[in-house]
């Protein structure tokens, strides 16, 4: 087997070429971690050449692109081979592993990805500057405040709290007035004027 | 940790053909390897017939 990299648009793509099995498969698992030591963790790995792949193999690529995950990279696989793409795919439910039939799909794969990175960045972007202009905005207002005004809102402010205070005191004492027993005297009052309503009513009745 | 071809290299060529990467090419006097390159797979260590192929700590 023979391994060859090139570079595309800050993507690192592993060409295989002859028979790759789980023997030979260290050499390219070191091209991978060397890669990715390099900080280049978007990796494509073209195996076309391919006839079969052990499931051993699969098992090494699929730890390999957890750690490139990690790293916030991805390991995507290149295979012609129809029957191949399709055992990578079904090895894992759900597939763990992106697999596609051409280089450039696989190129692409990436380029999705950081095109939505990009997409989410720009929107935080632009909440950041909101909130930016809000703040230059009230710093604006503070710093338009005299120091003299402030000082006598402060005043303001003190004495409104004390007369605040005083009507709570005041509603507090007319709530436990209000659950005071009643006097005898306003109680007969109470009966004496209930009975000339109660007299009154009965005269009307009467009529 | 990347390999180092020793002045002891008898330019047998066993090393070149053996590399996965074509890392290893025909230097001055002797051998050498890209570090570039060089997956450090160490597929050329064994076949050395003199032991010329040796690792190097790169941080020393």
């Amino acid at each position: 087997m023979k391994i060859s990299l090139k570079t595309v648009e800050g993507i690192s793509i592993l060409e295989a070429v002859g028979e790759f099995d789980s023997k030979n498969f260290k050499i390219l698992s070191a091209g991978i971690f060397k890669l990715m030591r390099d900080g280049k963790n978007k990796i494509v790995l073209d195996i076309n050449d391919t006839k079969e792949i052990e499931k051993e193999v699969i098992r090494e690529l699929a730890s390999i692109d957890i750690r490139a995950r990690e790293l916030s990279g991805r390991i995507v696989i290149v295979v012609k081979k129809e029957s191949l793409r399709n055992e990578i795919v079904s090895f894992a439910k759900p597939p763990i592993i992106p697999v596609y039939s051409k280089i450039e799909e696989a190129i692409g794969h990436f380029k999705g990805s950081t095109a939505n990175e990009e997409t989410t960045l720009s929107e935080k972007d632009r909440i950041l500057a909101e909130k930016d202009s809000m703040i230059a905005a009230l710093e604006a207002k503070l710093n338009a405040l005299n120091p003299k005004e402030i000082v006598l809102l402060k005043g303001e402010i003190s004495e409104l709290k004390d007369q605040n205070k005083k009507l709570i005191q005041q509603l507090e004492a007319l709530l436990l007035k209000g659950r005071e027993p009643i006097s005898d005297a306003a109680l007969l009052e109470k009966v004496s004027t209930l009975e000339s309503a109660i007299k009154e009513f009965e005269k009307g009745a009467s009529k | 940790m990347p390999s180092l071809i020793k002045s002891i290299c008898t330019n047998c060529t066993l090393c070149e053909s053996v590399c996965p990467t074509s890392s290893i090419r025909k230097g001055i006097s002797k051998y050498v390897i890209d570090r570039d390159t060089c997956f450090d797979c160490k597929e050329c260590v064994p076949v050395c017939p003199v032991q010329a192929i040796v690792e190097v700590d790169e941080e020393k």
